[in-house]
């Protein structure tokens, strides 16, 4: 008879989950130590979704670096392009006419709305509602329908183009933003009713993964993520760009309704909340769509851009994202960078994670809204 | 602050009566979709049954912008190569040779490889004779990578075929030369 | 087995020299297969077409008409997978778990023809056999040395715990009003109609019923989904149907239980029992009985189910905590009650 061991072993243990077959980590991976059910130590890793997309970019003629702009963040494409067509107009000194201004605020709308609701499907599958993962995604489809009806393809638009958009909107197009605006308006009074303030979601989500607003600010936290924590930070108000001041939208923040200000709740609903300002810019832009040319002119094929250097900044759904682009006047981009707004919530989770319960753990991954492609690149 | 005993006391009966009133709001929301009462529009299943026609969109439903599989009429296509400079990941493979008059273009060589295409719709775009064009399929499954390769070029010229314009071209220019046998 | 085996082993016309507990064994299999696999079968694609339905979504409709013949094809996809080889010590605990939990086919009530063996234990005998398949599954979780193993046997062995006090205590309440435990005479002490059921016997009894379903919800809540499965997350094949099946089984062995103790069994508007047993239409009577236990219990747990499925899911922790704080009390209270009630009318 041979006793390995005469007690069970109480030592923390590592645990190694992903990349692969786990349901809430996606695309990177998560060590955690253990001591029993809570998290004593958790570290990320990250790098899995590289595809050297900043370095691609030098290799391809600018036309063509719209596209892989488009693939930051393929889920949210258009924010990522609207950047870099905000950096290369800087420095190409172009004017993009006032109907190309709406069409990318419409666009970009919708995205942040899109982005959103996969959001609240994420989270929604951390916390087990099953219920409302699908209802959530239906919605989402609605809008996905409206990006294929506009530009040809559902995610990865490739639509904005160096002063303006690549086409005007459709017939009915219009229409149709305004119909499903109405839906979702009409489908959030449903969501709360479900799933915002039930109690189980809330004993998940209140209190767990609390942001304070020192914190935020000291790691760089932007967007809803940061105004969860109370912090006033929109680039849509600080330097607005492509008829955003003329816009009428409030910024919410977070109040803390159900524990603490800047918990996994407040980030839930602070994008909530975030998804009606959005309808209320559709609408507001949907009214009143100025009649013109919908890009200042074609690209030609010899597109050159002047030597310098532009920083350009858009409110994407997570946060700040900058699109930095360095050219030599050649026809191929020297340098492009982008910096992404879950660059600092990824640096915050571990943190977050630490000393929480390991059932947490989904819950403070899906509400920090980490997105591993537009980390990686 | 200490917490009186009543207070914890309705705080515990109040937290009950909150989680049984969100059970019920929960359930009572998914009632009309179990029963399907009202607005049949919106509580009806949204699931596409692919391929089913019946439910799911087929490809003419699709809006006629939609980026699909592209095809190249290699009739009308000049051979000018921008869609090969333009493309994002170099998936476009053009080869030209010189055609029957010396002037035309004779597009031998036009594969488009649909593993690496991102149908990001640029290639259509900067097309001037508007020769490639998205189709609206997208159903392109196949058993070996090398079959998504999609050839719309003529052919190479072989060296009988040379040899019979040149042929064909010089019995022009004697028809054009005065005294020939020409109009 | 005089005494304790019911009607249906008199029923039985045996050759001389077969002992009994042969045929109780035989019965017993024949019981989990015939009734506990289709029925979960049906079940599950009952619970399957109707989640669909109230997620939007239209569920299997591809095998056979509306799908009906899915859980065969599941049937078929498993047979057709490598049988999966555990180690022994794993072997050992996970053949304790199964048999600990299909144990309690001895006393499911389906009906007075179809219970295996109805004593005055009755109701206890599924505690103990699920406290044992809990303990099994702790210990085969601790077997297994991965982190899922571990918790997720913790977590069964801690929600076992918490829901069994709670559920004893609404065990004895509805006893009070059944006048003793046999499932047999729990019937018939409840009527056909439904304020004559023992939910209904008291002010009290339905908060005790109340902490029934509670505590079996307590006892069945699955949320491994951090642990990707917790015991059974090394499982394949037909293992983890057999796993998921154990589930499926606890839930519908809880909900029957509630059935015949609270909602009435299968107790029969009286003018149909004294048709049928005037016409000495033995057969007809028992399996109308024996559906309307089904129907009940099916009922019971497609309700369940529906909540568990359009709310989210709470931390372990907390659910135990609700069985604790919450429905420990609730049940102290129905019994308490139900006992005074009783003593007063």
């Amino acid at each position: 008879m041979n006793f390995e061991r005469e007690t069970l072993p109480t030592t923390p243990a590592d645990w190694v989950v992903g990349p692969y077959h786990s349901p809430w980590i996606s695309h990177f991976r998560a060590h955690f130590t253990l001591d029993g059910e809570i998290i004593v130590r958790a570290g990320l890793e990250g790098g899995f979704l590289h595809r050297g997309l900043e370095k691609a970019l030098e290799l391809h003629p600018w036309q063509s670096s719209i596209v892989y702009a488009g693939r930051v963040d393929p889920e949210a494409a258009s924010f990522a392009e609207h950047a870099l067509c905000l950096a290369v107009e800087k420095l190409c000194e172009l004017e993009v006419p006032a109907r190309a201004q709406c069409i990318r605020v419409i666009v970009d709308e919708l995205t942040r709305v899109s982005s959103h609701l996969k959001y609240i499907a994420r989270i929604a599958q951390a916390t087990s509602s099953e219920t409302m993962v699908h209802f959530a995604l239906r919605d989402r489809e609605k809008i996905l329908d409206l990006f294929e009806l506009l530009s040809g393809a559902r995610f990865s638009l490739s639509f904005l183009r160096f002063g303006g958009v690549a086409n005007d909107v459709t017939e009915g197009f219009i229409e149709r933003v305004v119909e499903v605006c109405d839906l979702i308006r009409f489908r959030l009074k449903e969501y709360n009713d479900l799933f915002s303030y039930n109690q189980a979601f809330l004993a998940r989500s209140a209190y767990v993964g609390v942001v304070e607003p020192g914190f935020a600010r000291r790691c760089g936290l932007t967007g809803p993520n940061a105004r969860a924590s109370a912090i006033v930070a929109d680039v849509r108000k600080t330097s607005p760009y492509s008829g955003y001041e003329q816009l009428d939208f409030e910024v919410p923040l977070g109040q803390g309704e159900g524990g603490a200000i800047g918990d996994a709740h407040d980030r839930y609903v602070i994008r909530l909340r975030e998804i009606t300002q959005s309808l209320e810019i559709l609408r507001q832009v949907c009214d009143a769509l100025p009649a013109g040319p919908f890009a200042s002119a074609p690209v030609e094929r010899d597109f050159k851009v002047p030597t310098g250097e532009a920083y350009a900044r858009v409110e994407s759904a997570r946060g700040l994202l900058g699109c930095y682009a360095v050219a030599d006047g050649s026809a191929r981009p020297t340098r492009v960078q982008f910096r992404v707004p879950t660059g600092p919530s990824w640096q915050l989770a571990p943190m977050l994670l630490e000393g929480a319960r390991l059932q947490d753990a989904p819950t403070i991954l899906a509400s920090l809204d980490l997105c591993v492609s537009e980390l990686d690149r | 602050m200490t917490i009186s005993i009543f207070s914890s006391v309705l705080g515990y009966f109040r937290a009950v009566y909150r989680g049984v009133r969100s059970a019920f709001s929960a359930c009572r929301t998914t009632l009309p979709y179990l029963l399907n009462v009202r607005s049949a529009d919106l509580r009806k299943e949204v699931t596409e049954q692919y391929p089913d026609p019946v439910s799911s969109r087929t490809p003419d439903d699709l809006p006629p912008r939609t980026r699909g599989l592209l095809f190249n009429d290699i009739g009308k296509c000049t051979g000018c190569r921008e869609c090969e400079v333009v493309c994002p990941v170099n998936c476009i493979t053009v080869e030209n040779e010189t055609g029957l008059d010396l002037g035309k273009t004779w597009v031998a060589v036009f594969d488009i490889d649909f593993s690496r295409c991102t149908f990001c719709g640029l290639c259509v775009e900067v097309c001037a004779p508007q020769s490639i064009v998205h189709t609206k399929r997208y159903e392109s499954a196949v058993f070996g990578v090398t079959d998504l390769i999609a050839s719309f070029g003529r052919g190479r010229v072989t060296e009988e075929q040379k040899r019979k314009w040149a042929a064909l071209r010089q019995s022009h220019e004697e028809a054009l030369q005065p005294g020939g046998f020409g109009p | 087995m005089s005494g304790v085996a019911s009607g249906w082993y008199q029923l039985l016309v045996l050759p001389e020299g077969i002992p009994p507990g042969l045929v109780v064994a035989g019965a017993w299999i024949l019981a989990t297969v015939m009734v506990i696999f289709p029925v979960a079968a049906a079940y599950s694609y009952v619970e399957r077409k109707l989640g669909a339905d109230y997620q939007a979504r239209v569920g299997p409709n591809r095998a056979g008409p509306s799908g009906m013949f899915q859980p065969i094809a599941d049937w078929l996809k498993l047979l057709q997978k490598p049988n999966q080889a555990l180690s022994w010590k794993e072997e050992r605990w996970s053949a304790l778990q199964t048999m600990a939990t299909y144990s309690t086919a001895a006393v499911l009530p389906l009906g007075p023809l179809f219970i295996l063996a109805d004593t005055e234990m009755n109701v206890f005998i599924p505690f103990w056999a699920l406290m044992v398949a809990a303990l099994a599954t702790l210990l085969l979780g601790m077997e297994q040395s991965s982190i899922q193993g571990w918790l997720g046997g913790s977590r069964v062995a801690a929600q076992a715990l918490s829901g069994a006090f709670p559920a004893t205590l609404a065990i004895l309440c509805a006893g009070l009003a059944g006048g003793g435990f046999r499932w047999a005479d729990m019937v018939a002490s409840q009527g056909a109609a439904p304020w004559s059921w023992n939910v209904m016997a008291s002010p009290f009894h339905p908060f005790g019923f109340l902490a029934f379903v509670g505590a079996g919800l307590v006892f069945s809540a699955d949320h491994q989904r951090d642990l990707g499965g917790g015991v059974t997350s090394n499982l394949y094949g037909g293992r983890l149907a057999l796993a998921q099946l154990g589930k499926f089984y606890v839930l519908f062995l809880w909900s029957s239980m509630a059935t015949v103790l609270y909602l009435g069994g299968w107790s029969m508007p009286a003018f149909i029992t004294e048709e049928l047993s005037a016409a000495d239409a033995w057969i007809v009577l028992f399996g109308l009985q024996a559906v309307l236990v089904l129907s009940k219990t099916v009922l019971l747990m497609f309700l369940i189910d529906w909540v568990a499925r359009t709310n989210p899911r709470a931390r372990v922790e907390q659910i135990t905590e609700l069985s604790w704080k919450f429905l420990s009390p609730l049940a102290l209270f129905s019994l308490m009650g139900a006992a005074a009630w009783r003593a007063l009318t």
